[in-house]
């Protein structure tokens, strides 16, 4: 096991944290388009609601967008740092001092809970005064909710950097697109049963549906199947670890085949 | 003799570049560095050397563990490169024309972020001293993207002396600078050298600027090492030297002479140019004399490590120099 280089992880994220003071695209990577869909699907949701469902629309709508913004945050999080040193053209620069992978991933993952607990206390803030929406009324729930969410986002982020350190630049616009073939299948705004059979099947393979799910029994003041967050727990660790595995797979590739100079 | 802190065994590079194609994928294979051998000395600066294509930039990305090499080793402060890179990374450090520091941090953040990958002791007192040591503490609140390339350059090298690296890179580090800003930068490197006895890797186009630096050069061509000399000694291989001069009367006769002795001769305006081996300038001014061929303002100049890389890049030679 390798000794951490804690004053390295703080390095990476002290430089991006300087940043952040000056780039306008990080604050509107962190708030802006949340707020967009926010608004947007608060607004739907306020219309929708006059037709008297017998459920709380709004919450479905509003609790459905903040928690998907916690997957997309997470992955985008995951992303951002590496794709922002390969824009720099400071990737060599990076892995030419004693950093490693290892390192990286752990001031990444520390960077981007720092990011999405800002961006989720804005949008929490956001939802109550505009919809009345309070997200503690989850209650103890909200902490395995954001665990899963979270540990999803990472997931898609490290395959997302895998393919990017892998294949460069040609395979970004996939790479952004690969979390929203997850969408239909995470069942953010109807319940899994609406889908098809084999879109089912589909959805219970993926951690976030349970998630998903369980806040719409909250909402509707019904029992929360603890069981099913166990299993999205699981779900999460088992495509993590497999996840993790991949981005290093793909950067011993990456370092064979000279694509790290590439990316620079 | 100084002993070796870096020695290269057998080192090749061979990338395999995959076309695909709905049939099948084609796969081409170029051999970018081609079993090649070498130590650096403790305290040596060493120029690698040669056209492009030749394996240079390869050979120092293999060093830095940002390219895996096919095959061969690496040990660098007497540790294997593969299996002790972090350890081996505390003590390099690297500076290239080519790579950037985030351009929206200013000078002072760049190099205090710099200073705590490396894991360096009280960051923020070293980062004083490098930017003493560089003349940077007018500019330190000045982003990156404000600087000239002068200056950017300026400041890859003071990233690169921040750890008191014992082993450092230096590829092309005065490319695309002025000459006054090239001298600066340098004067810089003397300095630190003189200093610290850094031990040096060096590549640049300008043979000027290796002769003036490198104690010792290694010339590689299409992956292979050709030649490894100081830059004196390679200069000396090329055994023609040039002598210049401005006929007054006697063109023709000169013309003559070059022809019978198979030199070769250029003219070009008011000045004519001999080609001609070191040892027969004797022989070449006393038929001056005989064949009554006057002229004014000759000057001799010996071969240089320019001659030497111009004549084995156009050859494309192979091992046959050295």
């Amino acid at each position: 096991m390798e000794e951490i280089n804690w004053s390295g992880v703080k390095g990476i994220i002290v430089r991006h944290m300087f940043a952040w003071r000056r780039d306008l695209d990080r604050l509107v990577d962190a708030f802006w388009w949340a707020t967009v869909d926010l608004v947007f699907w608060g607004l739907t949701s306020r219309y929708v609601e006059q037709y008297n469902l017998g459920f709380d629309i709004v919450a479905v709508f509003i609790g459905g967008i903040i928690f998907w913004s916690v997957i997309i945050g997470s992955q985008r999080d995951i992303n951002m740092p590496l794709l922002d040193e390969a824009w720099n053209r400071n990737l060599i620069n990076l892995f030419t001092t004693p950093i490693s992978l290892v390192e990286m991933v752990i001031a990444t993952v520390l960077l981007g809970l720092l990011k999405l607990t800002m961006t989720m206390t804005f949008l929490s803030l956001l939802a109550f005064l505009l919809y009345k929406y309070n997200i503690l009324s989850n209650g103890f729930y909200i902490l395995p909710f954001f665990a899963n969410l979270i540990l999803m986002g990472w997931t898609v982020g490290f395959i997302i950097d895998g393919l990017i350190l892998r294949y460069g630049y040609k395979i970004q616009a996939f790479a952004w697109a690969l979390i929203f073939v997850i969408y239909p299948f995470a069942a953010v705004i109807y319940p899994v049963g609406v889908l098809p059979k084999w879109a089912q099947v589909i959805s219970r393979l993926v951690p976030a549906s349970y998630v998903f799910e369980n806040m719409r029994r909250i909402i509707s003041h019904e029992t929360v199947n603890f069981n099913e967050l166990v299993i999205s727990f699981l779900l999460n660790v088992l495509y993590l670890t497999l996840a993790i595995i991949f981005l290093k797979r793909m950067f011993r590739q990456a370092l064979k085949l000279g694509k790290l100079i590439k990316l620079n | 003799m100084k002993k070796s802190i870096v020695k290269v065994r057998n080192l090749t590079k061979v990338f395999v570049s995959g076309k695909f194609s709905l049939r099948r994928t084609k796969k081409e294979k170029v051999t970018a560095v081609d079993g090649i051998s070498f130590d650096i000395h403790e305290g040596e600066i060493l120029g690698l050397l040669g056209p492009n294509g030749a394996g240079k930039t390869t050979t120092i990305q293999m060093i830095l563990g940002l390219i895996t090499p096919t095959s061969g080793t690496i040990s660098v402060f007497g540790k294997n490169l593969e299996n002790k890179r972090k350890e081996i990374l505390k003590q390099v450090n690297f500076s290239s024309t080519y790579t950037h520091l985030p351009w929206n941090l200013t000078i002072w953040e760049n190099l205090y972020v710099q200073a705590l990958l490396y894991a360096i002791e009280n960051p923020k007192e070293r980062v004083a001293e490098i930017l003493k040591l560089f003349s940077l503490e007018s500019k330190k609140n000045k982003e990156v993207n404000e600087l000239s390339s002068g200056w950017t350059t300026r400041l890859n090298m003071a990233k690169s002396f921040l750890n008191n690296p014992r082993f450092l890179l230096l590829d092309e580090p005065t490319a695309s600078l002025d000459p006054e800003s090239a001298e600066s930068i340098r004067e810089h490197i003397r300095k630190i050298r003189r200093k610290y006895q850094t031990t040096i890797l060096f590549t640049s186009h300008n043979m000027a600027e290796v002769e003036d630096i490198c104690d010792r050069v290694i010339f590689l061509n299409l992956g292979k090492i050709i030649a490894r000399d100081t830059p004196e000694g390679l200069a000396k291989r090329i055994k023609i030297s040039r002598v210049e001069m401005m006929i007054v009367d006697g063109l023709k006769r000169l013309r003559s002479i070059v022809r019978e002795n198979k030199w070769q001769v250029q003219v070009s305006g008011r000045f004519t140019t001999v080609k001609i081996p070191e040892a027969d300038i004797p022989k070449f001014l006393n038929m001056l004399s005989e064949k009554k061929v006057s002229y004014m303002e000759i000057s001799i100049e010996k071969p240089t490590l320019q001659d030497f890389f111009l004549l084995t890049a156009s050859a494309r030679m192979r091992p046959s120099i050295g």
